[in-house]
């Protein structure tokens, strides 16, 4: 088991590698100049000469990337034109606001989801069955943008009852989460819909009733917990569309977090805060799928044995 | 039973398969909901210079902030501009970009994934190393780095919105032609002399066109919805062009007493991603064999 966790976690090292080459080569190598960007096109000849010079664009594509790699190796990710300040501890400072939103808008995406998609097996093409699926419908064609809009006009502007930025506590951090876990909530209760009305059909589910349990029973006992691989694993998905999202998120809601900090790192041509973030970001998505990989052996145990006799 | 011949009737001709699918999408109440939506949504944008109440450019003093009215359906913005003509006009714009860049991503996505999934070897491994890490940044954050490295402009709105798809388009083309290249009738025309492109063009290729239209249909609203994002986020269209997205982001300083700016773009996006999966998803199910009696 020791030996698959650390295999598992060491096979994220090439991947993280990969994303840090290919932010590396879209910032430079597409056909833009990062002066000219940083400059918004205003500076002349000479100007530009010395903002490359300044920023070490005027090394060789190679040396730039030996360089870079040999610092982020370092732990040093830069330092941000716009802040003037090293970007790790601008993405320490921006972090923990992020994580919050994240984890509180999956949570609801993950609790909501699967409770929508079991009333959903249980009854299907019901009333909880049609409604889930217009709301999942709907929820994934709803730009996430104009639905925190609409809970900032109708939630604190017309009826004064949640806080947009201002404050402290849960109540701000409430219609941020919704706007970011609708989403997810219907693509994940879609899931463990057709999930759980496959496992029902199951042998071992069909005995469990034969023997008399009580169906509450059979299907929080039996089913539900069998029918939730599928879900974990688009739960590992779902967290990088949300860290995605919280970009947008966070721009509407104007809270400082990463997201806002790539937004206006590329409002502000701050380059190396812009590289350094996405990178940060995407390390969180090859983690949160590492994770995924991980959870299948608590949940299923003959994951776990066979990933103990090929260990 | 009596047949048709065994009366010395002729059989009636068996129907062909794109009837066959027609007939089964049509039956499918949610995917006809999807089409008629989507028909009103194109023609709309077709006609948009013919049916515009006002130009959607042009600003009216008298008229600021106008809410809606039997003269101004959808209100005016800032500057007096009619926000009924102006989501009108976007309505070409953001299905002009959803479709080139859904275009893009599927044409990359079949040549990379055909190339990689019947070539295999060293192109096989090359592309899928470098789809494993295009698919470890999440699709909007791509779209926005790349966005970022072009500059804000629609075009490289389309750009970055493709390029940002072709991952997962081609990991799925990949494993349609991985399936494709095992039937008979590829061993049948390699064995009849055919050269390993023509196989791949002329035999496998038709083979997965159902899968790949399907998915494309699916990326044209996911393409919408991403080029809308990048447009409010600042990073695609730019003012005063009528762009969903971007309409919406100008409203949003206005919300208190000028709703009307933001709600209707984001209604009209919401009702075109919709009607565009509902189309998706009904094209999906009238072309799965599986679901075929």
């Amino acid at each position: 088991m020791l030996r698959f966790l650390g295999r598992r976690v060491l096979a994220t090292v090439p991947a993280l590698l990969g994303v840090y080459t290919l932010v590396f080569l879209v910032l430079h190598v597409l056909p833009s100049d990062p002066a000219m960007l940083i400059s918004e096109g205003s500076a002349s000849k000479s100007q530009l000469e010395s903002l490359r010079h300044e920023y070490g664009l005027d090394r060789p594509l190679w040396r730039q990337y030996a360089d870079e790699m040999g610092a982020l190796l370092r732990g040093r990710l830069g330092r941000s034109i716009r802040y003037g300040e090293p970007v790790s501890r601008l993405i320490m400072s921006f972090l923990p606001a992020t994580l919050e939103l994240a984890l509180v808008g999956l949570g609801i995406a993950v609790v909501l989801g699967i409770a929508l998609g079991t009333l959903a097996a249980l009854r299907p093409h019901g009333w909880i069955d049609n409604l889930s699926t217009i709301g999942a419908l709907t929820g994934v064609s709803i730009p996430s943008f104009w639905l925190g809009l609409m809970l900032i006009f109708v939630f604190s502007l017309s009826l004064g009852w949640l806080p947009v930025t201002t404050g402290s506590g849960w109540q701000q951090l409430i219609m941020p989460a919704v706007t970011l876990g609708l989403y997810s909530t219907g693509v994940i209760s879609r899931l463990a819909r057709s999930s759980l009305m496959q496992t029902l059909r199951l042998d071992y589910v069909v005995t469990a009733r034969a023997k008399g349990l009580p169906s509450r029973t059979v299907v929080l006992r039996h089913a539900l917990r069998n029918s939730l691989i599928p879900v974990v694993t688009i739960v590992g998905v779902e967290l990088g569309n949300l860290l995605s999202g919280t970009v947008v998120v966070e721009t509407v809601f104007a809270r400082p977090g990463l997201g806002r900090l790539i937004v206006d790192s590329i409002t502000y041509r701050d380059y190396p805060a812009l590289q350094a973030t996405l990178l940060v970001a995407a390390c969180g998505y090859v983690l949160a799928n590492a994770l995924v990989d991980i959870s299948y052996c608590y949940l299923d145990p003959r994951i776990r044995d066979a990933q103990a006799s090929y260990g | 039973m009596l047949t048709a011949s065994a009366v010395g009737r002729p059989a009636a001709p068996p129907s062909s398969r794109t009837a066959e699918v027609a007939r089964r999408f049509w039956r499918n109440r949610k995917a006809a909901l999807g089409a008629a939506l989507l028909a009103v949504l194109v023609l709309a944008a077709c006609l948009s210079p013919l049916v515009s109440p006002y130009p959607p450019l042009r600003p009216s003093p008298e008229d600021v902030f106008a809410p809606p009215s039997a003269q101004h359906w959808m209100g005016t913005d800032e500057i007096g501009r009619d926000v009924f003509s102006r989501v009108l006009a976007g309505a070409r714009i953001s299905l002009s970009v959803g479709l080139a860049a859904s275009v893009l991503t599927l044409a990359a996505g079949v040549v990379f994934g055909l190339l990689s999934g019947y070539r295999g070897g060293w192109a096989d491994a090359v592309i899928m190393r470098g789809v494993d890490v295009m698919l470890a940044v999440p699709t909007l954050l791509f779209a926005l780095a790349i966005a970022a490295a072009l500059g804000s402009a629609l075009s490289n709105v389309v750009l970055a919105v493709g390029i940002a798809g072709v991952p997962r388009f081609t990991r799925f083309v990949r494993g349609c032609v991985l399936a494709a290249r095992e039937n008979v009738y590829v061993e049948a025309a390699r064995a009849g002399g055919c050269s390993e492109a023509r196989v791949a063009v002329r035999h496998i290729l038709p083979n997965i066109y159902g899968p790949a239209l399907i998915l494309g249909t699916l990326n044209v609203g996911v393409s919408i919805l991403t080029a809308a994002t990048l447009s409010f986020l600042g990073m695609g269209a730019q003012p005063p062009t009528p762009e969903w997205g971007l309409i919406l982001a100008q409203g949003r300083d206005n919300l208190q007493n000028a709703w009307w700016i933001s709600t209707f773009p984001g209604i009209a996006i919401a009702i075109t991603v919709l009607s565009v999966n509902l189309f998706g998803d009904g094209l999906h199910d009238a072309l799965d064999p599986r679901l075929r009696l």
